[in-house]
C-alpha cells in the first residue's frame, strides 16, 4: 500500500472528517484532501488525481451512494478505490454500496487498525 | 419459457463464473454477484416463475450476510453460494425435461435456514456491540483529543438548532419526508461522531432518537405532536449534555450529572412501540377506507379495544388541528429549504477573525499616516499620487472586505424565537402566529450573542404581557390569534430590529402610577408618550399584574436597555392602548468600529462616539450659570444642561477655561443631556476600538482607545460613565 496516495475524505461533518483524518494520519497516510458533500467531491475528482475515496453515506444533497454511483458511471474514476462510511451495518445501505460497486465499507466507530485492514484488502487485489 | 430458460442459463453461466473467482474479502467482487442475482430473480419473477425467484433470493441473502460480516465462516459461505448455483442450473435442466424443482428448492433453502431472518438480526446485533466494545478500547478519550470534542460541540450545537427549525416545519406538514430527513440525518451525524469521541450517552441518546425518526420515515410512526415534543425535548437534552460537556472541557473538573438519560430513553422506545397502534389504523383504513368505520369494524371483529381507537382517532383530528397555526410561521421561514440546503464556508476561529480586523484597522490608520506624511511631494510627483491613491481604494476595500467576514445574517438567532414563541405561547395558554422578515440582514459576530438575551427577554414580554388571552382579545373585536413580528434591516448606517405586537399596548396610566409609586417621578403631567413609556427602561419597572412563570420576577426592560447601551444601541418604544407595541433596536453595525468625534482639550486627543452627540456650540456668556446644588449649567434653547468639565476629571490644563471662549459638546445619554467642556472640534473619523488592556479597564469614563489618523493616540469617552463620574465628583488620576 502506498503511504503517499492522494485520498479524498468526504463527509458534511467536519469534525468527522477530522476524525478520519487522525484515523488515516496514524496509519501513515499524508496526502489527503477533504470535500463536505458527494457534490463537491465530483468537484475535486475532476480536478484533482484522487487515488482513493472515504466517503460518508449520510449527507445532504448528493449522499454517499449518489456520489459512489457517480464515480462508478464515470470511465475516468470507475475503477477508483470507494469506501463507505457507514454508522452500523445497516443491511440494506450496505448491500446497496455493494452493489453500486462499493471497494469496501466500514462501521462508525472504527479503529485505525480496522481501516488499514479494509485498505489492506482493497489494495492487494 | 423456453426463452426465459435461455436467458436464466447464460446468467447463471456468468454467475457461476463470478462464484469460481469470489473470496470472502471481495467486497466489490460480491457487488457484482449481487447485481447479477438480481437480474436473475428479476427475469425469473417476470416470468413468474416464483420457485427460481426464491432461490435466487436465497442465494443473494447468503451473499449478504458474508457481505455483513455476519456469518463465522465465510468460506462455507461461500461454498453454499456455489452449492446453490448450481443447484440452480440443475433444476433448471430439469425444468427443460419437464420436471418440478420445487420440492429440491425447498429443501436447499430449509438446509441454508434462510427462512429464519430473526436469526440472523440478532447475530449481526451481537457482533456489531462487540465491535464497538472493541473499538472504544483504543477510542481516544476527552484530555487527550480536546480539539475534536471542542469542533464537535460547535458544530453539533449548529446541527441541534436546525434541528428544532426543522422539527417545528415538521409539525407543520407532518407528511413531509424531506423535512423528516433533514431531522434524521443529524442525529445520525451526531450519533457516529459521538460514538468515536467516546461520549457514550449522547451517542445512545442519538441513537433512540433516529431509531424513531426512522420509524417516522418508513411511516411506521404517526408524526404528531407527542412525537415532535418529544424531539424537541431529545434536542434540549443533548445540549444540556453538550453544554455540560463543554463546562468540563472550560474548567478541566470531569463531573458527573443526572439528566435523566434512562428515563428519557424509556420514553423514546415507549413512543416507538406505538408502531404496533400505527399498523392498527392503517389496517382500519385498508377495510373501509374510513377512520370512524373502521374503528367500528376493528371494535366487531375484536381486534382492538374501543378507547384504542377513539385514542387513535383523536391523534388523527391533532394532526389536522394545530398545524394551522405554525402555517405562516414556516412560510414566513422557508423552512424547509433552510435544513436542506447545505453551507459551503470555511470554518474560521473568531479570534483570528478579530485579529485580521484589528491589523486591517491599523493598516487603514498607517495609510493615512503614510498619506499626510508624503502629501507634499505627492503633490509635486505625479506617479506617487496616482499610487497613493490605489492604496487608499486597496485598503478600504480590505477594510470592508474583513469587517463583512465577520457579518452573518441573523436569521439563526431569529430561528431560536420560534421555538421560544411555541413555547411561551403554549405555556401562557395564547395563540400567537410568528412573522419574520429580515433574516437576511447581516450583523457583526461579536454582537450575536449580545443581542440574544434582549431580544429573548422582549419577546417574551410581548407574549406574556403584550398579547391577550384569546377571550380578550375576542372581547375587544380582534382576531384570536395574535401577531409577532420580527423585522430586520439596515438604516442609515445602523442595523434596525423591530419587535411589534398586536397586543394591549402599553399603559400609560399604570406607568405613571408605578413610576410616581417608586419615586422615579412626582407627576406625570406634561409628560409626552415617548417619555412616560421610556421609564419602564428604569431599573426594577415592571408593570405586569402577575408576575407569571415566564417572565415578570421584577427583572424588566432596563435588563434590555443595559445589553443596548453596552453595544452603543439605542431603544424607541412606541405603543397605542389595544393595538400594540412595537420596540426598535437600534444597534451599529458593528463593534469594532465606531464613528466618532474628535475633540481636542489641553494637549489631549478624545473621542466622542457620534451615537451621543447632539450638537456642539460656543455658548454666550450670558447663559453660562451655576445653579446652587447642581453646578455648573449651560442654557441651550431654555434648557439647562449641566456642563463637565473634562480638565477637572482628569487633571490637565485646557486651553480655555471659559464655556464662552471654548466648545461644548451636548451629548445623551438614557434620555439625559449634559454639555462637555472642550477646546476645539477637530473632525470626524471612522475609529478601531482597541481595548485599553487589564490595567485600565477599571477607569471611569474611558470606553477604550484609539489610534488616529496622525499617529497619536486618542481615548475614546464612555459618555454613560462621564455622566456618573461628574456626578460623583471623583477625580482620577
Amino acid at each position: 500500500m502506498d503511504l503517499s496516495m492522494k485520498i479524498l475524505v468526504v463527509d458534511d461533518f467536519a469534525t468527522m472528517r477530522r476524525i478520519v483524518k487522525n484515523v488515516l494520519r496514524q496509519i501513515g497516510f499524508t496526502n489527503i484532501v477533504e470535500a463536505d458533500d458527494g457534490s463537491t467531491a465530483l468537484g475535486v475528482l475532476k480536478k484533482d488525481k484522487i487515488d482513493l475515496i472515504i466517503s460518508d453515506w449520510n449527507m445532504p444533497k448528493v449522499n454517499g451512494l449518489e456520489l459512489l454511483k457517480a464515480v462508478r458511471g464515470d470511465e475516468s474514476t470507475k475503477n477508483l478505490p470507494f469506501i463507505m462510511v457507514t454508522a452500523e451495518a445497516q443491511k440494506d445501505s450496505v448491500v446497496q454500496a455493494v452493489q453500486a460497486g462499493v471497494s469496501n465499507y466500514v462501521v462508525k466507530p472504527f479503529t485505525a487498525e480496522a481501516l488499514k485492514e479494509k485498505l489492506e484488502k482493497v489494495f492487494s487485489k | 419459457m423456453e426463452g426465459y430458460l435461455n436467458t436464466v442459463k447464460e446468467l447463471l453461466d456468468k454467475l457461476a463464473l463470478e462464484v469460481v473467482m469470489l473470496e470472502p474479502d471481495d467486497v466489490q467482487g460480491f457487488g457484482v454477484v449481487l447485481n447479477r442475482l438480481d437480474e436473475v430473480i428479476g427475469v425469473s419473477t417476470e416470468a413468474g416463475e416464483a420457485s427460481f425467484a426464491n432461490l435466487g433470493r436465497a442465494i443473494k441473502s447468503i451473499a449478504e450476510k458474508l457481505v455483513l460480516g455476519e456469518v463465522s465462516a465465510p468460506e462455507e459461505g461461500i461454498k453454499q453460494i456455489e452449492k446453490g448455483v448450481s443447484l440452480f442450473q440443475e433444476v433448471l435442466r430439469d425444468a427443460e425435461d419437464g420436471k418440478s424443482a420445487s420440492e429440491r428448492i425447498a429443501r436447499f433453502l430449509v438446509e441454508c435456514g434462510i427462512s429464519d431472518t430473526d436469526g440472523s438480526k440478532s447475530e449481526a446485533g451481537g457482533s456489531k456491540s462487540e465491535d464497538a466494545e472493541k473499538a472504544g478500547e483504543t477510542m481516544p478519550d476527552i484530555d487527550q483529543d480536546r480539539e475534536l470534542v471542542e469542533s464537535f460541540i460547535i458544530e453539533a450545537l449548529e446541527h441541534l438548532g436546525n434541528i428544532e427549525v426543522n422539527v417545528l416545519a415538521l409539525e407543520q406538514d407532518p407528511e413531509n419526508r424531506e423535512v423528516i430527513d433533514a431531522i434524521f440525518r443529524p442525529f445520525h451525524t451526531i450519533k457516529g461522531v459521538s460514538g468515536f469521541l467516546n461520549l457514550s450517552d449522547i451517542n445512545r441518546l442519538a441513537h433512540e432518537v433516529e431509531t424513531l425518526l426512522n420509524g417516522a420515515r418508513n411511516q411506521k410512526l404517526t408524526v404528531d405532536e407527542t412525537l415532535t415534543d418529544t424531539v424537541l425535548d431529545a434536542v434540549d437534552l443533548i445540549k444540556a449534555m453538550i453544554n455540560h460537556l463543554k463546562e468540563e472541557l472550560d474548567t478541566g473538573v470531569v463531573q458527573p450529572a443526572d439528566f435523566g438519560l434512562e428515563a428519557f430513553l424509556d420514553r423514546l422506545r415507549r413512543l416507538q412501540a406505538r408502531e404496533v397502534e400505527k399498523v392498527q389504523t392503517e389496517t382500519a383504513h385498508v377495510l373501509a377506507g374510513d377512520g370512524a368505520d373502521a374503528g367500528k369494524i376493528l371494535i366487531e371483529k375484536g381486534g382492538v379495544a374501543e378507547p384504542d381507537v377513539a385514542k387513535t382517532l383523536e391523534k388523527q383530528k391533532e394532526l389536522s388541528g394545530p398545524g394551522k397555526k405554525l402555517g405562516e410561521l414556516r412560510r414566513a421561514l422557508g423552512v424547509a429549504e433552510v435544513g436542506v440546503e447545505a453551507s459551503r464556508f470555511v470554518k474560521v476561529d473568531t479570534q483570528k477573525l478579530d485579529n485580521m480586523v484589528d491589523m486591517v484597522g491599523e493598516l487603514v490608520i498607517t495609510q493615512a499616516m503614510l498619506g499626510q506624511d508624503i502629501s507634499g511631494l505627492a503633490s509635486q510627483n505625479k506617479k506617487l499620487y496616482t499610487n497613493l491613491g490605489q492604496l487608499r481604494r486597496i485598503t478600504s476595500e480590505i477594510q470592508r472586505i474583513s469587517m463583512s467576514m465577520r457579518m452573518i445574517p441573523i436569521r439563526q438567532t431569529f430561528q431560536k424565537m420560534i421555538r421560544l414563541v411555541r413555547d411561551l405561547s403554549r405555556k401562557s395558554g395564547k395563540q400567537v402566529s410568528l412573522e419574520m422578515t429580515g433574516e437576511e440582514t447581516e450583523i457583526d459576530r461579536n454582537m450575536v450573542d449580545e443581542i440574544y438575551d434582549p431580544l429573548v427577554h422582549m419577546v417574551r414580554n410581548s407574549v406574556d404581557h403584550g398579547i391577550e388571552k384569546p377571550n380578550v382579545r375576542k372581547a375587544k373585536g380582534k382576531p384570536e390569534v395574535g401577531t409577532l413580528k420580527l423585522k430586520a434591516y439596515h438604516k442609515g448606517g445602523n442595523i434596525v430590529i423591530e419587535i411589534s405586537d398586536d397586543g394591549g399596548g402599553l399603559d400609560r396610566d399604570k406607568i405613571i402610577e408605578k413610576a410616581i409609586e417608586r419615586n422615579v417621578i412626582r407627576s406625570g403631567e406634561n409628560m409626552t408618550d415617548q417619555e412616560v413609556y421610556s421609564l419602564i427602561l428604569q431599573p426594577g419597572f415592571s408593570t405586569a399584574d402577575v408576575v407569571t412563570d415566564v417572565s415578570g420576577r421584577g427583572v424588566g426592560m432596563d435588563v434590555v436597555k443595559r445589553a443596548l447601551d453596552k453595544m452603543r444601541g439605542s431603544l424607541d418604544i412606541h405603543s397605542v392602548k389595544d393595538q400594540g407595541t412595537t420596540i426598535l433596536m437600534k444597534l451599529p453595525l458593528t463593534l469594532a468600529i465606531i464613528d466618532g468625534v474628535m475633540v481636542r482639550a489641553g494637549d489631549r486627543n478624545y473621542i466622542i462616539p457620534t451615537v451621543s452627540v447632539v450638537e456642539s456650540l460656543r455658548p454666550d456668556r450670558a447663559d453660562c450659570t451655576t445653579v446652587v446644588d447642581k453646578g455648573e449649567m449651560v442654557k441651550i434653547r431654555e434648557n439647562l444642561y449641566p456642563l463637565i468639565r473634562l480638565h477637572e476629571l482628569f487633571d490637565f490644563e485646557p486651553a480655555y477655561y471659559n464655556p464662552w471662549e471654548a466648545i461644548v459638546v451636548v451629548v445623551e445619554s438614557d434620555g439625559r443631556r449634559k454639555c462637555i467642556l472642550v477646546d476645539e472640534l477637530v473632525g470626524k473619523q471612522e475609529i478601531v476600538i482597541k481595548s485599553l488592556g487589564e490595567q485600565l479597564k477599571r477607569v471611569q469614563g474611558m470606553a477604550g482607545g484609539a489610534i488616529l489618523a496622525d499617529g497619536r493616540v486618542g481615548l475614546i469617552l464612555d459618555v454613560p460613565g462621564l455622566f456618573t463620574l461628574s456626578e460623583g465628583e471623583t477625580k482620577v488620576n
